[in-house]
């Protein structure tokens, strides 16, 4: 294995998928051979609270189920101020894929708090790190509803960044969502990797095997 | 074997049943939940018979374990820190009649305060009773211990504490099982008079359990879960316990160049201790927890051995370890990374869209304006978000069960109307003895059950009053004309609120009950569903 490991941060909101995007990409790295460990911080995710997974496969035992600071090689984010609330813990080469969905926190509806001034979005676009973002919006789909299934598209498209088999993360797919769902998963997952491949045909940063 | 993926929780869980449990005792609390629903849901447990039904409350757990116990079979109790306040008097005496299966009983910390009204260290707790700790460091420990320590319960006919906190209940890693053990045979207690803590036997049984502590401490010293790893530079030595030594060992993926003694079995192991004080120039002591053995080393009288930790700032006083607050205390170099833009919202949690306590309260309030706020006393449970706007609706969240005695306290003070909102899972827990006291009196109260039908705060656990609340009312004496239950709807809100009114003018005990499901199990029921219909549709096929 040339990949010795990652420290991955998965953030968003409750409701949207992360703990099965975690879980998914665990039994894949587990297939891989590596050791793994897996912090879910739900706070109350049901109740509108954040949600944070800190993800970590090596080729060594993992230690600590907290990633250190300034430790992450990824963030991957369904929202986006999650996406701002992590910026700073990722590595100087660390790299963003962020959905630009965004709820409004009910600190912010009951008035505790002040809305952020200005877009989200460019304020991520103003960090330093290498970042990929999708805009749901862009990839509405008659075959699946994005709305809900950001999670498996964004799964097909850190598959293909990575250049991982897709033939190995479908399968994991396959094996663990309801036999109902998987059409529209599988669907989902493609749509992620062909979202990637323009991406990264456009610039030239990645081959693209699709 | 293949490894499995599991969390801290039900490695334990997993651990127990290989041992050969006969049956797991609990109330849900967090981090705790996960072990018992876990064997719930694990087809082995079914099939060996391992109960695992929930109790009303932590107490009850505790005492039935010590009856599987006393029946000759190995039981598990597991609660989160607050449960062992309310299962306190069982635990210590448990300590004095010992135990004839094995018993484990597990407590799960949370500094921090993630999801609890104060940080406790349960291991205080083990101390006082004087039994033995086990704290794991990792997932695989947290299985091991689970599995070995029926057998250390046995070998000294006491009880073990499980000691954990949320990020290791909470986080995942891969676990190597052993073999499934058989349970143990029905068999009563060898002394027929064991469990029997007359003065005339306590005394002997507590002399027993004083005499047995210098064995507890010397197996403890050669247990396996402990380990004096030795290291070149002895500027410092390092205690380590439980999850903070894997803290520790992430700052130093070569190695720990200092020597490090890691505890995750006690009592601590005091040879082990005097060597490292020996060796090195200073201590430092990483303990999950209050500074419980940082105490104890440096000494009452501020002449030991040089003793670094929470107590001295090297550490916060408060709250959860990580490696970056254990990296800071020994003086390594942090990584420089950019702040968190201040501007960020902080996400915290709040009720359900939906949700039937939001209709409770919005009637509560509009019942309560003639009479001013500051009166509405509440408990523990997602209906506590009703302090928060824009409910601020109640002023009190204490512990199991306070909100009904507390309103009665300050009607004796003079109060009226005073309101107690608890939920049916907390009125059963701890809420039905208070009500017996108002009763008794005729207090002048109205006690809101917001019953949702389940316990819903720790994520939808079987409820022990569902269906029974106002029988439950009426037997403890509630007359029954004032045991009043409504449909918390929008399109119900007059009718709600006239009903609260009527009850809040009456001088004596009133009982209101707002009813129906939690949004988010009636949902999962809803899903689950469909998913049977394709089951069926599918078989058709």
């Amino acid at each position: 294995m040339k990949d010795t490991g990652k420290n991955i941060i998965i953030a968003g909101v409750g409701g949207q998928g992360i703990l099965l995007f975690s879980n998914l990409l665990s039994k894949f790295y587990m297939k891989l051979g590596y050791e793994l460990k897996i912090s879910d911080v739900i706070g109350l995710g049901q109740r509108g609270g954040g949600v944070e997974s800190h993800f970590r496969y090596s080729t060594n035992p993992v230690l600590s189920p907290f990633i250190k600071a300034g430790d992450v090689d990824y963030l991957i984010s369904f929202e986006q101020t999650e996406t701002l609330r992590f910026l700073h813990c990722l590595k100087e080469d660390g790299i963003i894929f962020t959905s630009t969905y965004e709820l409004t926190s009910t600190s912010v509806n009951t008035g505790l708090q002040k809305a952020m001034p200005g877009s989200k979005t460019e304020m991520i676009l103003a960090a330093d790190s290498t970042k990929y973002i999708i805009n749901p919006d862009e990839h509405k789909s008659t075959e699946f509803d994005i709305s809900k299934m950001m999670n498996i598209v964004m799964l097909g498209y850190y598959a293909e960044f990575r250049g991982y088999a897709h033939d190995d993360m479908i399968q994991v797919v396959r094996e663990n969502v309801p036999a109902k769902f998987v059409e529209a998963n599988l669907k989902a997952y493609q749509k992620g990797v062909s979202i990637a491949c323009v991406e990264f045909a456009s610039k030239e940063s990645k081959v693209c095997v699709c | 074997m293949e490894k499995l993926m599991l969390l801290g929780d039900e490695a334990i869980a997993q651990g127990a049943v290989d041992a050969g449990l006969s049956g797991v005792y609990a109330y849900p609390g967090t981090p705790s939940t996960e072990i018992t629903e876990y064997i719930q849901n694990l087809p082995l447990a079914a099939e060996l018979g391992i109960h695992s039904d929930w109790s009303a409350n932590e107490k009850t757990a505790l005492e039935t374990a010590i009856g599987m116990s006393y029946a000759g079979k190995r039981s598990l109790v597991c609660m989160k820190h607050v449960g062992l306040n309310v299962a306190a008097d069982p635990f210590i005496n448990l300590a004095v009649t010992g135990i004839n299966g094995g018993m484990v009983v597990l407590v799960a910390d949370d500094p921090s305060m993630h999801s609890s009204q104060n940080e406790q260290d349960s291991r205080f707790f083990a101390r006082f009773a004087n039994i033995p700790i086990l704290e794991p460091s990792n997932q695989q420990e947290a299985y091991d211990m689970a599995y070995a320590g029926f057998e250390l319960s046995e070998k000294f006919k006491l009880p073990i504490m499980l000691r954990v906190t949320t990020r290791l209940a909470h986080s995942r890693a891969g676990i190597a099982r052993k073999p499934v053990q058989p349970q143990n045979q029905y068999k009563l207690p060898d002394d027929p008079r064991q469990f029997i803590l007359l003065p005339a036997i306590a005394r002997r049984r507590y002399k027993m359990l004083l005499d047995l502590q210098p064995d507890i401490a010397a197996d403890a010293l050669t247990s396996r879960f402990n380990q004096y790893i030795d290291g070149t530079d002895t500027s410092v030595g390092i205690i380590a316990c439980g999850i903070a030594y894997n803290y520790l060992m992430e700052n130093y993926p070569d190695g720990c160049p200092h020597p490090v003694l890691k505890i995750s079995h006690y009592p601590a192991p005091v040879d082990h201790i005097n060597r490292l004080i020996d060796t090195c120039d200073r201590i430092m002591v990483l303990e999950e927890g209050f500074p419980l053995l940082e105490e104890l080393i440096k000494g009452i009288s501020h002449k030991g051995p040089k003793v670094h930790g929470r107590l001295d700032g090297s550490l916060p006083r408060d709250g959860e370890l990580n490696p970056d607050l254990v990296a800071k205390s020994l003086g390594l170099p942090l990584a420089e990374s950019m702040e968190m833009p201040e501007i960020v919202a902080n996400r915290p949690p709040s009720m359900c869209q939906g949700c039937s306590h939001i209709d409770a309260y919005a009637a509560l309030n509009e019942a309560l304006k003639p009479y001013g706020s500051g009166r509405a006393f509440s408990d523990i449970g997602c209906y506590t978000l009703g302090a928060l706007p824009p409910y601020n609706a109640i002023s009190s969240c204490v512990d199991m069960g306070a909100s009904i005695t507390m309103a009665k306290g300050a009607a004796d003070a003079g109060m009226f109307p005073a309101v107690a909102v608890i939920g049916d899972s907390t009125f059963t827990h701890s809420g039905m003895t208070g009500l017996l006291d108002a009763v008794n009196e005729k207090s002048p109260i109205t006690i809101i059950i917001s019953d949702n039908e389940t316990t819903g705060m720790t994520g939808g656990q079987k409820s022990s009053g569902t269906g029974r609340l106002e029988d439950i009312c009426k037997g403890l004496g509630v007359e029954p004309e004032h045991i009043r239950v409504f449909v918390p709807l929008k399109k119900n809100f007059d009718e709600m609120v006239s009903v609260i009114a009527e009850e809040l003018a009456y001088k004596g005990v009133s009982v209101v009950i707002p009813r129906r499901e939690c949004i988010q199990t009636a949902m999962r029921k809803k899903r689950e569903e469909v998913k049977d219909l394709n089951k069926k549709s599918n078989c058709k096929q």
